[in-house]
């Protein structure tokens, strides 16, 4: 949803059991994990409520 | 039975006709014909096609032409899928797997937002969202249960 509301942003949901090699890159051990790569990446895991979500945008934008 | 049961496809039907308005494009893009994830993607789409009642178009992309458009998505992996707006403006929107399970539903949700031009956010994400001046590339990994 975020990357509809600003063209800055691109996002994939990927699926974990058919690309194991992309989620052993980002050390995924648990679903949903999300990976965001900005100025510097944070990775957190399962579903977050929406303001703690962007709050982990910015975090990854400001670095 | 298929992946999508008759009885599911009218569940579908159903929350399509509710919630569609303009149409949605999504670029399938595969990379072995033969692989069982193409033709089940290949089927889910299908069915999503009629329950849309042509309001979701899709256009499947494979072979070297496939792979051309697919970078210029930067789409690096497959069975993948794009959504394109009614403009066909690239939502930067992407699915890597057979979307199905959780990922159906958050699929399913994304072309109704595409369609209706909108997303679920609140005023107050959207505007924090929009004011990001960096790039950012989000992965969102699921399993399909």
């Amino acid at each position: 949803m975020a990357a509809m509301e600003n063209r800055r942003i691109l996002a994939y949901s990927v699926d974990a059991a058919e690309f194991p090699d992309l989620a052993a890159r980002y050390g995924v051990r648990s679903v949903p994990q999300t990976v965001v790569d900005g100025q510097t990446q944070v990775i957190f895991v399962g579903r977050q409520p929406e303001e703690q979500f962007v709050a982990e945008l910015l975090r990854a934008s400001e670095g | 039975m298929g992946i999508i049961s008759d009885a599911q496809q009218r569940q579908i039907k159903v929350l399509l006709d509710n919630h569609l308005q303009d149409p949605v494009e999504v670029l399938f893009f595969y990379a072995d014909p033969h692989d069982p994830h193409t033709a089940a993607m290949q089927e889910i789409l299908d069915r999503l096609g009629t329950a849309s009642g042509g309001r979701l178009r899709v256009s499947v992309k494979g072979g070297r032409e496939g792979r051309a458009r697919a970078a210029a998505y930067k789409v690096e992996q497959a069975p993948a899928l794009v959504l394109l707006d009614k403009d066909g403006r690239d939502t930067r929107v992407r699915f890597y797997g057979t979307a199905v399970g959780y990922e159906f539903m958050v699929f399913l949700e994304d072309v109704i937002d595409v369609s209706r031009g909108t997303t679920r956010l609140s005023e107050p994400a959207r505007r924090a969202i929009r004011a990001i001046d960096q790039d950012l590339v989000i992965q969102v990994y699921t399993t399909p249960t």
